[in-house]
């Protein structure tokens, strides 16, 4: 195989040689340069939509944001366009967060609607504010210049567009592969998963969305100065759906799908654009219906648009970029999502790991959890009522019922997502009743899920990583830049290890999707491990394990108590229970109807009673 | 502004405002049965107009070629795609419904176009004609996407927006029309003259939620719709074909946006992409509704027509920009209302 | 014997790598209460699930009256005499309880909808009082009421419970497996699916035992009712390599 080194350094070769070629014609650079301002914005919109399930019609109303504001600043103020850079993209940005801030808490299809109006909204007002010259925008914005020489040439420029367009691309690979990026991706997995790691999931949503509007808002200031115009058009909602088109007939689950997307549907409606109006016999945007037609039928068929597609051919197996994947199959060889990176990233001597943030070991003189008389209803069902119980630390307890008793319910409450009706729940003797997952998360408190909660075309190695969430710090400039390489290697190290210790460090490469129902249980152990917890709750972590596999399970669970972890668990094998658990809290309808050691209960006649039913 | 104009913007948006409320009663009923954000809603409201007016100047619509050709598309495909489907008695159902159905009404086209015939056999014609492409591009476009998430149910409905937009160009081309109106009577009250499109529009829709109320509320057909919305499980439990139910919730939609096309067609001039603007005029409604109360929706788009009134005579330019604003307080009241993201737990 | 009412032979259901009933192969005779018992987890549901045809089944067949059910879609199920009555009620919270009921008939004529909405408010007369009040305001047991009750509307042939007495208090408890074999001699086979073992094998005639997606005992329910290994199945305790933590015994001297 050839270096992998190499790659990236051909393709920026391919990339620079279009302009010196002079039998290439001034219309197809125009045409490629067009394309490169495209794949910035699409970019934006393929981590919006692909990683983070949300999308947006108001791409191109951002773009207009930066190129307005870029114009009227350099055309009254006459300052340098490399000075309206950081403006055009800190006003673009804000707004972005307004409107973002104004969605997020709502179900995911109001950011679409919201950034629809926006997109009309802000077309309507470029078209009509006198101080930015109505529908005839704003002519004779300067070039772009260095040093006293001007790029008024498309071929100069085409080198501007394309290393902007080419850093984002790298620049969104980094950041996936990074902390920052890892919970991005999680939203997919679902909030509540997300948000037991200690995923501030609105924030995850909310940096997505702005980051999107980052870029649209740099293509919208190039996009000003290659022109050296802007009027109303080519920010309109229309230019936002053909954004969303070429997100998605590329592919959204990849970054790189932007650019082939961008690309696909510049060429083809260039054609088409010529094509149709003389088989019509009017001028016309004709090829709305054909790029319509092929945005279903890729829907329907190819979800993964053009991009995954082609990886899917032979050649494609070469591939020397990883998908952002949720929706295409990354080759399961590689872990990082980002390969194409400019720093190398392994360093051959191993540098010492920099140390993960340790949880303080809580106060022992405080119950580790109190649960104090909680109660919850829905609708007019008490699912629990006045449930009470204390977990001390270094202790395992089991919560266990017949189905339906509200154990899980009781589980919710505890960990934040669902808040109390009345009661109260203390950790570490700080109340937490109404606080958030991710707050509690934050606290020290991990758990797994009954319906297991990983993301299955990630990792196993990722998955387990998502957990360290909070124990990282580099954020979204230190991941864009690669500067959280230190830190990364330390997040994969912890939870190799934690992998190692629950028994499966050989999966760590495999799709987490891929794995049995009990192996997925026994990661998400691992994921929740990773969280350095003082406390961890498992729901059914033993069910569809093997005999040997519980034994194991048993084992780790003796080790994590010898540690001074605590554990509550759900769980359905009175064996596994009664040799594994210090005290066991029975409920049933919802209400605790008793609490003591195995020995106790064992021969407690409620118990039996609410196992085996009473109708008498 | 004194009381005349007033009143006679007062007019005007009530009267816009009744059909963005059919919009955004199509928008709601469409997203709670089959949760597709019908961003083409609009798309009807066009080609209604249009057709009309195409069978008042004595040309044959596209739009009846356009019915024949998704009728025997969606008929084709569902011969491909439904085996239990190729049993006789489907077969005559279907090839009935849709490919004699669009054939027929092509034959009428033909006939009634260069009649001249009055807007008592030209308007019902053209919302006849415009109404059945809601089942074929359902069963065509979204039924298949059926188990899809919002989002991608989302982009195929900018993908049919796409198509449909484009076939509006091809059909009807760029310039714009004016429809005949329906009765030249208009009635004076007080100081104000009412119109009698207007009076046309308001009476329509009134009659058409009066009845939708009654559908929902009272018959069968009607709650199995609503069930469907509610509980699909508890819908397919109880024996409710849900994929009807979306059939039902798309033909419903088609047919209103025919009829607020064809009512608005001599009050405004229409182009072929004049609905997309009208119909998001709709989603505003909707949205304010929440997507899924009726009377909300209903009462939301009314505010709006006359906001849209009021802000066309006070600032005639930013009228766009003031009715599609609304969303934001909108967004914010109901983000601050919801405490909670739901998510589908246990 | 005549033709079973419903037949099951080695069904297999999975999401997708994980099997949830896997060879599973039961007969329901007209006239009889069959029930499944087994702990959280060993497929109950999605046995149920399938048999509805609201999962899809990975292996085997089943007959209903004789007939074939393969790619028989739910709402002819429906018509046909098989209803399901889900585990989560998935009723139409926000209609009332009238409307609830009145769509359980879907599929037959109004007239006939009326006599059986009397019978409904007969066996239920607390739907009644609360007939106009929206479902969602109902307790638990009202509706597991709501729910049944819809479920007759369709004047099922066979009726497929899955754990009624779930999360309700005792007394209802036993309201709803009275009421389950008065259904049964008014000529209603009924499918029960419970935990409520005890409950379960007192109103059942014949009953099957489900341990991880498969069938590991069955019998007469009043024999299974005797037998030791149906409280070690039925309290997920793994058989055989351990000591037992309920000793049988208990059990035995709790049951007449």
């Amino acid at each position: 195989m050839i270096n992998r080194k190499w790659i990236p350094a051909g393709l920026i070769l391919l990339v620079a040689l279009p302009p010196l070629l002079p039998v290439l014609p001034d219309y197809w650079i125009t045409l490629l340069n067009t394309i490169g301002l495209a794949s910035l914005v699409v970019i934006g919109l393929v981590l919006l939509t692909g990683v983070g399930g949300m999308t947006s019609f108001g791409q191109a109303a951002f773009c207009g944001f930066g190129a307005y504001t870029t114009a009227l600043l350099t055309t009254s103020l006459g300052l340098s366009p490399w000075l309206t850079l950081p403006i055009a993209i800190l006003l673009t940005c804000a707004a972005a967060v307004v409107l973002g801030l104004l969605t997020v808490r709502l179900s995911g299809h109001f950011l679409p609607l919201g950034t629809l109006a926006w997109g009309i909204s802000l077309y309507y007002l470029f078209g009509n504010l006198e101080f930015l010259g109505r529908h005839d925008g704003i002519p004779t914005v300067p070039p772009l210049s260095i040093g006293g020489w001007d790029f008024y040439d498309d071929r100069t420029v085409y080198y501007v567009i394309w290393s902007l367009t080419i850093l984002a691309a790298v620049a969104t690979l980094n950041l996936l592969d990074s902390r920052v990026g890892r919970s991005l991706r999680a939203l997919k997995g679902g909030i509540t998963a997300a948000e037991s790691f200690g995923v501030n999931t609105r924030r995850a949503k909310l940096v997505t969305f702005v980051y999107a509007a980052f870029l649209a808002a740099v293509a919208g200031w190039a996009f000003a100065h290659v022109q050296r115009a802007v009027n109303p058009t080519p920010f309109g909602l229309g230019a936002g759906i053909d954004y969303l088109l070429m997100a998605v007939i590329g592919g959204v689950g990849h970054v790189w799908g932007a650019v082939l997307g961008a690309g696909a549907v510049i060429l083809l409606k260039d054609q088409l654009q010529t094509l149709l109006p003389a088989l019509f016999g009017h001028t016309g945007n004709y090829e709305t219906i054909i790029f319509g037609v092929l945005l279903i039928l890729l829907l329907q068929f190819a979800r993964q648009g053009l991009w995954g597609l082609a990886t899917r051919l032979p050649w494609g197996r070469l591939s020397f970029v990883g998908g952002l994947s949720p929706t295409g199959a990354p080759p399961p060889s590689s872990p990082s999502a980002a390969s194409l990176s400019f720093p190398a990233p392994s360093s051959p001597t191993p540098a010492p790991l920099p140390a993960l943030t340790k949880r303080h070991t809580p106060n022992p003189d405080a119950p580790l959890l109190e649960v104090d008389h909680v109660q919850k209803t829905f609708g007019g069902l008490m699912a629990v009522r006045d449930v009470a119980f204390t977990l001390a630390k270094g202790e395992i307890v089991a919560l266990i019922g017949p189905n339906g008793a509200g154990k899980s319910t009781t589980f919710n409450l505890i960990t934040g997502v669902l808040p109390p009706t009345a009661g109260a729940v203390r950790f570490q003797g700080r109340d937490i009743t109404g606080a958030n997952a991710s707050e509690i998360a934050a606290m020290g408190m991990a758990r797994s899920f009954q319906h297991v909660k990983l993301l299955p075309t990630m990792t196993v190695l990722e998955n387990v990583m998502l957990g360290a969430h909070l124990r990282g710090k580099a954020g979204l400039a230190r991941a864009i830049l690669r500067r959280d390489r230190a830190e990364e290697r330390s997040i994969r190290a912890e939870a190799m290890t934690q992998l190692d210790r629950c028994g499966l460090a050989d999966l760590a490469q495999h799709q987490a999707g891929t794995l049995a129902l009990g192996q997925s249980r026994v990661v998400e152990i691992a994921r929740a491990l990773c969280l350095d917890p003082a406390l961890l709750l498992l729901d059914e972590p033993a069910a569809g394990l093997r005999h040997g596999e519980k034994q194991k399970l048993a084992a780790l669970l003796t080790t994590l108590r010898a540690e001074g972890r605590s554990i509550l668990l759900v769980e359905h094998d009175m064996d596994f229970v009664m040799n594994q658990v210090d005290r066991l809290v029975v409920m049933d309808f919802g209400a605790k109807i008793a609490e003591g050691t195995p020995d106790i209960i064992r021969d407690d006649p409620r118990v039996l009673e609410a196992y085996l039913g009473g109708i008498e | 502004m004194d009381s005349t104009i007033a009143l006679f913007l007062a007019q005007d948006g009530i009267t816009n405002g009744a059909i963005y409320a059919l919009l955004g009663l199509s928008l709601v009923l469409v997203f709670t049965v089959t949760r597709v954000i019908f961003i083409p809603q609009g798309e009807f409201v066009a080609y209604g107009a249009l057709t009309l007016v195409g069978l008042e100047t004595g040309v044959v619509p596209g739009t009846a070629y356009l019915t024949l050709v998704l009728g025997i598309a969606a008929f084709c495909v569902d011969l491909v795609r439904s085996p239990d489907g190729r049993q006789p008695r489907v077969l005559i159902t279907r090839a009935v419904s849709d490919l004699g159905l669009p054939l027929v009404l092509l034959g009428l086209s033909g006939v009634v176009a260069p009649a001249n015939m009055g807007p008592w056999i030209t308007v019902p014609l053209a919302v006849a004609l415009v109404a059945p492409m809601g089942a074929y591009i359902y069963r065509l476009a979204f039924r298949p996407l059926a188990q899809a998430t919002v989002l991608t149910l989302l982009i195929a409905a900018v993908g049919v927006h796409l198509v449909m937009l484009g076939l509006g160009l091809v059909f009807f081309g760029a310039e714009g029309y004016r429809a005949t109106p329906f009765t030249d009577v208009s009635l004076s009250l007080g100081v104000i003259d009412l119109g009698g499109q207007s009076l046309w529009v308001l009476g329509v829709t009134a009659v058409l939620i009066v009845t939708l109320w009654y559908a929902f509320g009272h018959t069968l057909a009607g709650k199995a719709l609503r069930a469907t919305s509610i509980n699909r499980l508890g819908a397919t439990l109880v024996g409710i074909p849900t994929a009807r139910s979306g059939l039902i919730a798309f033909i419903l939609a088609a047919t209103l946006g025919a009829i607020s096309g064809v009512l608005i067609a001599p009050i405004t001039t229409i182009f072929y992409d004049s609905g997309f603007l009208i119909g998001l005029k709709g989603f505003v409604a909707a949205i304010i509704g929440g997507l899924v109360s009726y009377p909300i929706s209903a009462a939301a788009a009314i505010l709006v027509g006359l906001v849209e009134a009021f802000a066309s005579f006070e600032a005639s330019s930013f009228k766009e920009v003031i009715v599609f604003t609304i969303i934001i307080p909108v967004l914010l009241w109901q983000s601050l209302r919801s405490g909670h993201v739901d998510e589908e737990e246990e | 014997m005549s033709t079973p009412l419903l037949s099951a032979q080695t069904v297999a259901v999975s999401y997708g790598k994980i099997e949830a009933v896997l060879d599973v192969s039961l007969v329901i005779p007209k006239g009889r209460i069959i029930t499944v018992i087994g702990a959280n987890g060993a497929g109950k549901s999605s046995l149920l699930g399938s048999l509805m045809g609201i999962l899809p089944l990975a292996g085997g067949s089943a007959t209903f009256e004789g007939e074939p059910l393969d790619r028989v879609p739910v709402e002819q199920r429906v018509a046909r005499g098989l209803c399901l009555v889900p585990e989560k009620r998935e009723l139409f919270v926000t209609m009332s309880v009238a409307e609830n009921l009145e769509l359980g008939a879907y599929h037959r004529p109004r007239s006939e909808a009326k006599s059986s909405l009397e019978m409904v408010y007969d066996l239920f007369p607390r739907l009644l009082e609360r007939r106009k009040q929206a479902a969602g305001t109902l307790s638990g047991g009202e509706r597991q009421m709501l729910a049944m009750g819809r479920a007759l509307m369709a004047k099922p042939k066979l009726l497929m419970l899955d754990e009624p007495s779930l999360g309700l208090a005792p007394r209802i408890v036993k309201e709803i497996f009275g009421l389950i074999g008065r259904l049964r001699d008014s000529g209603v086979s009924i499918l029960l699916v419970e935990q409520n073992a005890r409950g379960a094998l007192r109103t059942a005639d014949y009953a099957y035992v489900m341990e991880t997606g498969q069938v590991t005992l069955q019998g007469p329910a009043a024999d299974l009712a005797q037998d030791p290994r149906v409280i070690e199945s039925y309290l997920g305790i793994s058989g055989g390599d351990s000591s037992c933590s309920l000793p049988s015994s208990s059990v035995g001297a709790t049951n007449p």
